[in-house]
């Protein structure tokens, strides 16, 4: 299990267990997380789990051309800690990762 | 007078207009009923991931019950619909229960079209719609043997790569091209190469006669020039037809799918409908349209629940944009061409199948294609929306 703290626009927080593999994406869905969408269930093709990456214990993948080209059209601006969320996967990626929302996904 | 909202169907529609009611502030009950017994599940991995395997039913849930629970929205799973009283403004469910609404979603879906050829009711005969119509797939192409796919959608091309990794294949499709009515050339045609190169054979201006058995299982396919290719087992994707018949028995206006107006409000002021079963006007057709795709369930979804909680007037006006994973090609589709639009390929990379094509009505972009090229596609979505909101606000003034 890995521990997930989700960061809303308005500052609130709510930490979740994720069991190995289950991405940032996935676990916000199954815990009706708002604030992700994850409309293409995790393929990198729609750019709706949107997160920033605000600290993290472990090492994350590297940003792919995919990603890097989906994240510059996020609908929220790109920032130098963006990342898709269902590219991060518990325990084989992160221990703990908190990460905050954007306003906006679509 | 009760405030319920009542949800008729739980899939990607139904589950995303309950969770954005609550999500944009509806306080009041929200009921949601879903035919399947199944916690609501996302349809699009049943010809993808989860056929293939590397995904279980776990990763199809479109949300948990304990995420439901939180939510305090009331779920009435495994139970059907049997009455829509309007005057009283009740649903009836099979469970005797009723449920009193002051506004009803109904997101019913779409299911698939039925082929009318003799033979069809022969075992052996398979469609995706269900997981337990993957799981009966799943089964079945590990016995290896010959699979016969009936029409070249986006669909049965999914399975059919699938299908190739255990057995051979043939798609017949009627039309002299593969996805021809949703796609260019270029891209259709580039498609077509990677199933050859997976070991699908594809077949194009095919009709078929009949399906044949053998004790009531499938044998073979007849074609109408009386050949027959001899089948384990025959999938069937012909396009599919809305689920209207409730809302056609409760009175409402439907053809061909459930009228709504632009607000995505059917001919009765309390009920909307939404996602597949839904046919409204689209300012990117020039007319009225039913689409099939996640993009419109969600975003139907999104803004229902706006006009619902926050008295929104906003016409429904959302950005098409369509995926499928065909083998190992990324397809994406910004907008929305007609078959008689224009196309200019603009990235046509032969060693990666990276592809971007234009299309353009008098002059105008109105969609773009790509293959691996999932950058370009989201550029795309963003131009498009921007010009159709010009559009919009020149209409207006």
């Amino acid at each position: 299990m890995s521990k997930i703290t989700f960061v809303h626009p308005d500052a609130t927080e709510e930490t979740v267990e994720a069991p190995a593999n289950q991405s940032v994406m996935r676990t916000a869905i199954l815990n009706s997380v708002s604030g992700i969408v994850g409309e293409c269930g995790g393929q990198a093709m729609c750019a709706t789990c949107h997160v920033y990456v605000e600290d993290v214990e472990g090492e994350l993948p590297e940003i792919s051309e995919d990603e890097e080209e989906m994240l510059e059209c996020t609908a929220d601006e790109q920032l130098p800690n963006s990342r898709l969320g269902c590219q991060l996967s518990a325990e084989t990626h992160f221990n703990q990762i908190t990460v905050r929302l954007p306003e906006s996904q679509v | 007078m009760t405030t319920n909202v009542v949800i008729i169907g739980a899939g990607q529609a139904g589950v995303t207009a309950a969770l954005s009611l609550r999500d944009q502030g509806w306080d009041q009950e929200i009921h949601i009923i879903g035919a399947e017994g199944h916690v609501p599940y996302q349809r699009p991995p049943l010809s993808k991931g989860y056929l293939a395997g590397t995904e279980d039913i776990s990763d199809l849930a479109l949300c948990s019950t304990a995420a439901l629970g939180n939510q305090q929205i009331t779920t009435h799973f495994g139970v059907a619909v049997t009455q829509l009283h309007r005057e009283q403004k009740v649903v009836v469910l099979d469970n005797g229960k009723r449920l009193q609404y002051r506004w009803l979603i109904i997101a019913t879906g779409s299911e698939p079209r039925d082929l009318m050829v003799p033979g069809k009711e022969l075992s052996g005969l398979h469609s995706v719609r269900t997981v337990e119509d993957a799981d009966a797939l799943r089964e079945c192409f590990t016995n290896g043997g010959h699979t016969v796919f009936i029409g070249g959608g986006f669909l049965n091309l999914e399975v059919a790569a699938e299908a190739a990794r255990h057995g051979s294949v043939t798609v017949l499709e009627v039309a002299p091209q593969i996805l021809g009515r949703v796609l260019s050339r270029p891209a259709a045609e580039a498609l077509a190469k990677h199933h050859q190169q997976l070991g699908v054979d594809i077949r194009c201006g095919t009709s078929i006669r009949a399906i044949l058995g053998e004790n009531n299982k499938v044998a073979a396919v007849e074609l109408e020039d009386g050949e027959r290719i001899a089948a384990a087992r025959v999938v069937v994707s012909v396009g599919a037809t809305a689920r209207d018949e409730l809302a056609a028995q409760a009175g409402l206006v439907t053809d061909a799918g459930i009228i709504v107006d632009e607000q995505l409000r059917t001919s009765d002021d309390s009920i909307f409908a939404i996602g597949d079963c839904a046919v409204f006007p689209s300012v990117y057709a020039d007319s009225t349209m039913r689409v099939e795709s996640v993009q419109n369930a969600t975003d139907q979804a999104r803004h229902v629940a706006s006009v619902i909680t926050k008295g929104s007037l906003e016409d429904y006006q959302a950005l098409p944009w369509f995926w499928s994973i065909q083998g190992t090609q990324r397809v994406q589709i910004a907008g929305l061409a007609l078959p008689d639009d224009d196309t200019r390929v603009v990235q046509h990379d032969e060693a990666t199948g990276k592809l971007v094509v234009e299309r353009l009505r008098d002059d105008r972009l109105v969609a773009v294609e790509t293959i691996n090229a999932p950058g370009p596609h989201m550029k795309a979505r963003k131009t498009l929306a921007a010009s159709v909101t010009h559009l919009a606000s020149q209409v207006a003034s």
